[in-house]
């Protein structure tokens, strides 16, 4: 029990370094979501209970990296908590229960769910950060929300096999 | 009943609970999970930086086994071009000294009052939303909040072509030389601003590039020396643009925008970018989209200019504490006199001169102590 959590943390700390850290997946602008990537292989493989915690602190760790601004005029001060945590967690969640009705083993499967999950994360972000920030241009969706969600779930296809390998399914263990 | 339910869907009661947790922190703008949060960001940058490290040492290894054949022929190559400089280089000498006697005569007092701390690049655009860079440097080692961040990188530009000319040709004779220069492609060393420090922690710091969707920066046309504002774009939109500019003058492909000044945060005459060819004039004011100078997406050193920004009359509120901002200010401008030693052992000064060390306290607020 102890190690499959050290197995979680440490893939989700990999997941968060590749996200942050290593710029060589980038294409063009745009980033895949590795938090999601791994988020939605626990939640599917392991069930959208810890799904939704490893979305949730994964999502905390992207909300921590992007910092706490103090605004220079008014005193206030600009914290980005929430804005990744709470979409990556209802992701996790939903992906634990969506996959019960889905052939696990089946690629095309889990890249509809990538693909669905990213397009609803990039969604919750946008609505989160017009409604408590600044509003966003809804050609935000266009260029960054679905790009995103293409090169994601194009991306998972290889990623799901390698986490398959890394850390396979409890009951094959 | 609720906690049966409850304990039977802890899925669904986790969500409902991380949800109404977060939205509540959102909607009431409470700095719970904030404090929380920037506690652990100096144990999650030791580990970003130790990251970086590895993944950089391991791309350096690979890439210098392969570039080792292409490195002895351009050893080569460049001997013979060494040979050649070596001329110029006298040739320059002469000008420096030709240079340093007109200064002198002209009285000109060339200026640096800043120094700077030169920061590696651990972290950049964690995500497709926002934009934040982190550094290595943090309060330790003299990085505050607020202070003004530039880089050199080296990028190809387009520069005419410089023919060997008589030195006793005139101006007149020179000009339609010039209307006939070729070009070509060359590497230049460039200056430019990267944004400004907003978080700082003992040994990592945050940086807002400039284009952020939150960055604003003032700015001047060098031209003209007409201001401006240059804001960050969302996401989508990766150039920054120049607002608020007069219709009175006419903006051209490649102007270039330096830093005014005015905000008492950035040093002026910094340069910025170049203006597009992206030009919109609008009712009262024209706007125009900006390349900037450094290429954020490919940076890797930074140099913080050790500046406080000057502005007195407004209560800074950066994430900073006490201790850690003592203990920065000390290392850009010595120890700092503490107001209660100086209520008690009154220095033997002037009211003017004791009353500074106290300003710089209460200017920096830390919020989270």
């Amino acid at each position: 029990m102890i190690l499959e959590k050290i197995i979680i943390i440490t893939a989700l700390l990999i997941s968060y370094f590749l996200q942050t850290s290593i710029d060589f997946f980038r294409l063009g602008s745009i980033k895949p979501d590795f938090i999601l990537l791994i988020t939605t292989y626990f939640a599917i493989y392991r069930g959208e209970f810890i799904g939704l915690w490893v979305g949730y602190i994964g999502g905390l760790l992207l909300d921590i990296n992007l910092g706490t601004m103090a605004s220079m005029d008014n005193n206030t001060i600009r914290q980005y908590i929430g804005i990744n945590a709470i979409p990556k967690a209802v992701c996790g969640y939903l992906a634990g229960k969506v996959s019960r009705n889905f052939n696990k083993d089946n690629t095309i499967s889990w890249v509809a769910i990538i693909f669905s999950l990213t397009l609803l994360k990039g969604i919750m972000t946008f609505l989160l950060t017009s409604i408590f920030y600044n509003s966003m241009a809804a050609q935000t969706i266009i260029t960054v929300i679905l790009p995103e969600a293409f090169y994601t779930s194009a991306l998972s296809i290889f990623w799901f096999k390698f986490l398959y390998w890394a850390i396979p399914p409890l009951q094959t263990q | 009943m609720l906690i049966e339910h409850f304990s039977r869907n802890k899925a669904g009661a986790s969500l409902f609970l991380l949800i109404t947790l977060n939205l509540g922190n959102l909607i009431l703008q409470t700095r719970l999970i904030a404090n929380a949060a920037n506690a652990s960001t100096n144990l999650l940058d030791f580990f970003s930086k130790t990251f970086h490290n590895f993944g950089t040492g391991t791309i350096n290894l690979i890439d210098s086994y392969g570039n080792y054949i292409q490195v002895k022929k351009e050893n080569e190559a460049l001997t013979k071009q060494i040979e050649e400089y070596q001329q110029i280089a006298l040739q320059v000498n002469a000008l420096e000294d030709e240079n340093r006697k007109l200064r002198e005569n002209l009285e000109y007092q060339q200026k640096s009052e800043f120094t700077t701390i030169p920061a590696e690049v651990i972290s950049i655009d964690p995500d497709n939303w926002f934009q934040t860079i982190i550094i290595n440097k943090g309060s330790e080692d003299g990085i505050m909040p607020y202070m003004p961040v530039i880089a050199y990188q080296v990028s190809k530009e387009r520069v005419p072509i410089i023919n060997e000319v008589d030195p006793g040709m005139n101006a007149e004779i020179l000009d339609p030389l010039r209307k006939n220069e070729q070009f070509e492609t060359r590497e230049v060393l460039k200056q430019g601003v990267v944004g400004k420090i907003i978080q700082v922690a003992s040994h990592s710091a945050r940086i807002l590039p400039i284009t952020d969707q939150y960055s604003k920066l003032g700015i001047k046309i060098k031209k003209s020396n007409h201001w401006g504002i240059l804001s960050g774009q969302s996401q989508s939109r990766e150039l920054p643009v120049l607002e608020f500019i007069t219709l009175a003058i006419t903006l051209e492909e490649g102007d270039e925008i330096i830093t005014s000044g005015a905000s008492g945060m950035f040093p002026p005459n910094i340069p910025v970018g170049k203006i597009t060819s992206q030009i919109k004039r609008l009712a009262t004011f024209q706007e125009a989209i900006i390349l900037p100078e450094i290429d954020i997406s490919r940076l890797t050193t930074v140099l913080v200019i050790t500046k406080i920004p000057h502005n007195p009359e407004k209560d800074f509120t950066p994430s900073l504490s006490h201790e850690t901002e003592q203990v920065a200010i000390q290392k850009i401008h010595g120890p700092v006199v503490e107001k209660k030693n100086l209520e008690e052992n009154p220095p033997a000064t002037t009211k003017e001169e004791s009353a500074e060390p106290v300003k710089q306290k209460s200017g920096f607020k830390g919020l989270f102590q």
